[in-house]
């Protein structure tokens, strides 16, 4: 599948990136900011023909909502995970791309005790003091209303803390309760990109590890993630 | 009460600014001029300049948001969006206790909802759809709500959907002739009472809101039981001065004598 992967110059993206190519996709780079000689293709997702172009050839799209984009200006993050987000699946739709995979994050669970069963049912706690987390969540409600208007479908990925390189034993060794490693990542998006779901949908994925933090049932019934 | 009023030269702002006037302080700011009929404070001010944002509210008692911007798609988005996000910040820097937000009622109930259901109300979880200024509003309200749940800032939202004069409400008194009327929107207000409904807002007992982020729709009991503003009247204690009865009752206002119906 050909897919676009956005703020690809991010850590989280380089991972997804790695683990995609590895599982035969063909990926299309792109970023507010890139360097002339990089395959990323530079675009700030504002509202004209180079966020046309983005989206004018690939299948589908996986698009970094937290900690892709980040700047000291948290007024320009806001600017960038709401208005661009919006231009992107603006185009996208337009151009007949079906599926979108939104990268967020179970942090936004993360004020919940730890002794709670906390699922794709719960209530996210964004908090206003963390605008990085804010904008994941207002990233999340404009790829929402996409999908409520059936513009696209949307998948939204909510991975564990902190995303480790490697396999499961990097994630067991890490000592985390939310870890998620590289490769369940990247076999979560991978699901993602085909599989049989509602319009929108909200996954919560993480690696099994001792006193795992969040369940991940839903990840295995809709994308047998196991 | 020490009130910043943003975006107050629009439509809605002459207004709440008549509403207000004589019972608060009124600092006026927008990117526009008032008119010379208004002659309190003003200060050339836009919504998306979070710093100017901040400084005008600088020894605020509450801020009125009535900025909106709807078919730029950028402006859109900086106004109706990042304008919350800097009212809020403000609010928060200068412990403003009490925030009067505005906007369309389709930021919270959009076209899945009206072209479906009946009974709409303020209580119902957003959703604005993709339309871009139902949207980019949503997307403040949602700002609102957050920084409300985390700072315990009062976030006061009045939604409103169609304003008239009251000067074209309908065939007024004096016509001779029985008029059917077309269809109306039924969720319509007076612009008159569009400003007392803010003024409510202002002056609602903070201890009588039932969270710290409510919404509420801001129109007269109207028949049609396609949206419910029930809400407004009970604990805002607003009284609208019009109430619209001849946008929907086919009868003229001059009936051929004073008992006709009445038996």
């Amino acid at each position: 599948m050909r897919v676009l992967l956005t703020s690809a110059n991010s850590r989280t993206a380089e991972m997804i990136a790695n683990q995609l190519r590895h599982l035969g996709h063909e990926l299309k780079l792109t970023d507010a900011v890139s360097d002339e000689s990089s395959e990323i293709i530079s675009c700030d997702l504002n509202h004209d023909s180079a966020t046309d172009d983005l989206v004018s050839d690939v299948d589908a799209i996986v698009h970094i909502g937290y900690e892709g984009y980040i700047s000291d200006d948290p007024s320009g993050m806001i600017d960038y995970h709401t208005r661009g987000t919006y231009n992107l699946l603006w185009a996208a739709a337009e151009s007949g791309v079906s599926r979108v995979v939104n990268i967020s994050t179970l942090k936004l669970m993360e004020s919940y005790e730890e002794n709670l069963v906390v699922t794709e049912n719960w209530r996210s706690l964004p908090p206003a003091s963390d605008t990085g987390l804010l904008c994941a969540h207002l990233c999340e409600i404009v790829c929402k209303e996409f999908a409520r208007d059936q513009m696209l479908t949307v998948v939204n990925l909510r991975f564990g803390w902190p995303i480790v390189n490697g396999g499961r034993d990097s994630a067991r060794e890490s000592g985390e309760s939310a870890v998620v490693c590289a490769i369940d990542a990247g076999k979560a998006i991978d699901a993602a990109l085909s599989a049989e779901v509602d319009q929108w949908q909200d996954v919560h994925i993480q690696s099994p590890v001792t006193r795992q933090r969040y369940l991940t049932t839903k990840a295995a019934s809709l994308l047998k993630f196991v | 009460m020490k009130t910043l009023i943003l975006g107050g030269c629009g439509m809605l702002g002459p207004w709440v600014v008549n509403a207000l006037k004589d019972r608060h302080d009124i600092l006026l700011t927008d990117i526009t001029e008032p008119s010379p009929e208004y002659d309190g404070d003003f200060l050339k001010l836009s919504v998306d300049d979070l710093d100017g944002v901040v400084n005008a509210s600088e020894g605020m008692d509450a801020i009125v948001n009535l900025s909106v911007l709807r078919p730029h798609r950028k402006i859109a988005f900086d106004v109706n969006t990042r304008g919350n996000y800097n009212m809020m910040v403000a609010a928060r820097e200068h412990r403003i206790e009490r925030v009067v937000n505005t906007g369309p009622h389709f930021q919270l109930v959009g076209e899945q909802y009206e072209n479906w259901d009946f009974d709409l109300n303020p209580d119902m979880p957003p959703a604005f759809g993709t339309r871009l200024y139902a949207h980019t509003k949503g997307l403040g309200q949602e700002i609102c709500r957050v920084f409300s749940e985390q700072y315990g800032i009062y976030v006061i939202t009045m939604l409103y959907y169609n304003m008239r004069h009251t000067w074209n409400w309908g065939i007024g008194h004096g016509a001779q002739e029985w008029v059917h009327h077309e269809d109306m929107t039924p969720f319509t207000t007076a612009w008159t009472d569009c400003g007392t409904a803010i003024l409510s807002a202002l002056e609602v007992p903070l201890s009588r809101l039932p969270s710290r982020c409510e919404n509420f729709f801001t129109f007269p009991e109207i028949p049609h039981h396609k949206f419910n503003s029930e809400k407004t009247r009970r604990i805002l204690g607003w009284e609208p001065r019009y109430h619209a009865e001849t946008l929907w009752n086919k009868e003229p206002a001059a009936p051929p004598h004073h008992q006709h119906g009445g038996w």
